[in-house]
């Protein structure tokens, strides 16, 4: 609960720490230059900073710092159990931005990270490579790049969105998926669609979105966006991923929600949808648990295996009742249920 | 509470004076205290400085300190030859010298201070190389065991040069200079703790002592078994943040006494109901 004079407040990146190896990287340059005001601090490694245990992930929000850091191992992972792989055998995902400005009460990233700093991994071109190698081996490689963060929204610091692109367009055997909330969809008219670049948005009803998703553009935006960039022929998926549950209304919350979506969106010309529950690590959940304020982290959630989610018969009604509606508007093979 | 670690009494005495603070403790350490400010001073070396650090915030609530912060004050010297005696920093990296462990504030307010970064020693006397633009002799170990109290945003060292120690002549300082440097900064350091307090009282965590105080009590008056107190906790949590105010309602449970597990456990059920609706 932070109920601060935002007057004295540090702006957003007053302070940035730069790896000494990563100093030389032109990104590094190219952001420094950018936020000229910032306090530069040397660091030997990021996890100096990222990794300190006694960090307050939800104070740090108010004023998070950027740490500009050289990746060195770990250049993609397999896709996780908790995402859908939209069938595809390789599915991967790599995070050259760990962290993200939008303040998602749900979001796992403040169970899973220490810090909520930014970090951006500069050796942009270090993934490429390695990524390359993994193309060759598996021949087809599907990658999602927005899974750690919401990289779209750091466009204005660094344009991170040009390099994939281009980076997809020279090789055909990746597909890259990248999952956002933002709205900003005129950048894309830059560019031409092509068949390998899929834009995954994540959206909820408004309510949701007001009371769970801070700093995020609302629905209408996020519509605005999708609908403006399917008239122009770019591979969209939606995610109504998470469903949150919304107390007992959560069924009229949702209907509202889906009929404005259909009468919003040409769901024909969407490449896939993903419906999944909100669901956590437990361990994840439970770090939240210490700083966190709001409903969501604390609802009675059931825990398998060790995720944390809704109870079985909330979690079946909530799914059935999304999909079977979906199902009236859009070919049910090209929805995944996760 | 603010803790305040100085390593000598004139690097305090201007702090002691305008905080009006009283001297509660002579040994192991002088401590001057207020109700909102404790103040040690350590002496000299890094050893000192943790022992007293320790020492001070030992009775710090672990659990329950959001509006605390720490601050290491004091004077240091200079290894950069911009930099001039009399110059305030707020220190953005503290590096311990011997161990090459590196220590962090999170700078989330805008002060009105220089910031640059130090290094901390364990003899001015020896050889050493310039990794940082100050150097003194206590604050990384300050930073390191405070570390174990407080989190990252509530943790500061401030210090004032007050020697060019990249000219390494050692020279020794009289108090009155000390008194001095400190007396000119005074006004900017009373700044950055009123700022630094009125930030942090605005920070309230969602479950706050009285919260915890409260499931105590009424998990003892109910007689709730472990697992019914946690759950207690977290349904107590939900009701908070849901409604944005305490469940007063529960009050009433405080005078209920069960008879048997099996009342107990109808009990609690009703009660869980009712703060998850
Ligand atoms: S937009 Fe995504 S990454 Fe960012 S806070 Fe929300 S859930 Fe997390």
């Amino acid at each position: 609960m932070i109920k601060s004079n935002k007057n004295y407040i540090a702006r957003k990146f007053s302070h940035i720490y730069v790896e000494k190896r990563a100093f030389d990287y032109p990104i590094t340059q190219y952001i420094l230059n950018k936020f000229s005001k910032s306090k530069v601090v040397a660091i030997e490694n990021y996890n100096e900073i990222f990794s300190r245990k006694n960090q307050n992930p939800y104070v740090q929000k108010l004023s998070p710092s950027l740490i500009l850091a050289e990746k060195k191992e770990g250049f993609f992972y397999k896709g996780s159990r908790l995402c859908h792989n939209f069938q595809e055998e390789n599915f991967y995902y790599t995070n050259f931005i760990l962290n993200c400005i939008f303040e998602c009460d749900y979001c796992y990233l403040k169970g899973m990270n220490l810090s909520s700093h930014i970090v951006f991994f500069v050796n942009l071109e270090d993934y490429f490579e390695k990524i390359n190698i993994l193309i060759s081996e598996k021949n087809k490689v599907y990658l999602s790049i927005s899974y750690d963060s919401d990289i779209l929204v750091f466009e204005g610091i660094y344009p991170f969105f040009n390099k994939w692109y281009n980076f997809a367009k020279k090789n055909q055997g990746v597909t890259i998926e990248i999952r956002t909330k933002s709205a900003n969809w005129k950048k894309f008219t830059n560019y031409d669609p092509i068949s390998n670049l899929e834009l995954s948005w994540s959206i909820s009803p408004e309510e949701v979105i007001n009371k769970f998703e801070k700093k995020t553009p609302n629905l209408e935006a996020r519509l605005t966006a999708t609908s403006n960039l399917l008239k122009k022929n770019w591979k969209i998926n939606l995610a109504l991923d998470p469903l949150i549950y919304t107390g007992k209304t959560w069924r009229n919350t949702y209907y509202e929600f889906l009929k404005y979506l259909v009468s919003r969106i040409n769901l024909e010309l969407i490449n896939s949808i993903t419906v999944g529950v909100f669901r956590i690590p437990v361990n994840y959940l439970r770090r939240m648990k210490r700083f966190s304020d709001s409903s969501v982290v604390f609802f009675p959630y059931e825990t398998i295996e060790n995720v944390a989610s809704y109870p079985e018969d909330i979690k079946e009604e909530m799914l059935n009742f999304v999909v079977s509606f979906l199902e009236e508007y859009f070919d049910s093979e090209k929805i995944y249920v996760i | 509470m603010i803790y305040i670690l100085t390593a000598l009494r004139p690097e305090a005495d201007g702090l002691i004076k305008q905080y009006q603070l009283k001297k509660v403790k002579d040994k192991p350490f002088e401590v001057f205290s207020s109700e909102k400010m404790k103040l040690v001073v350590s002496g000299v070396g890094k050893i000192n400085a943790a022992a007293a650090t320790s020492y001070i915030l030992s009775d710090s609530d672990i659990n329950y300190n959001h509006e605390d912060f720490f601050l290491n004050f004091g004077i240091c010297g200079t290894l950069k030859k911009e930099l001039t005696v009399g110059e305030m920093f707020l220190c953005n990296k503290v590096l311990d010298y011997e161990t090459k462990e590196c220590f962090f504030s999170d700078i989330l307010l805008e002060y009105d201070l220089e910031e640059e970064t130090i290094q901390s020693i364990d003899h001015l006397h020896q050889k050493f190389d310039f990794l940082e633009a100050l150097v003194d002799m206590e604050a990384s170990s300050a930073f390191k065991i405070s570390s174990k109290f407080l989190n990252t945003h509530q943790i500061y060292v401030v210090k004032i040069v007050s020697d060019l120690a990249y000219k390494k002549n050692n020279e020794k300082l009289s108090k009155q200079f000390v008194l001095e440097i400190v007396d000119k900064n005074i006004n900017k350091v009373v700044d950055f703790i009123d700022k630094t307090v009125l930030f942090l009282k605005s920070y309230q965590m969602l479950f706050q002592k009285r919260d915890s105080e409260f499931i105590e009590m009424l998990s003892i008056s109910l007689n709730l078994t472990f697992s019914q107190k946690e759950q207690l906790k977290n349904a107590y949590c939900f009701y908070k943040a849901n409604k944005g105010c305490e469940p007063s309602f529960l009050e009433e449970f405080l005078i209920i006494k069960p008879k048997n597990s099996k009342e107990r456990n109808a009990i609690f059920d009703q009660i869980k109901q009712k703060l998850y609706s």
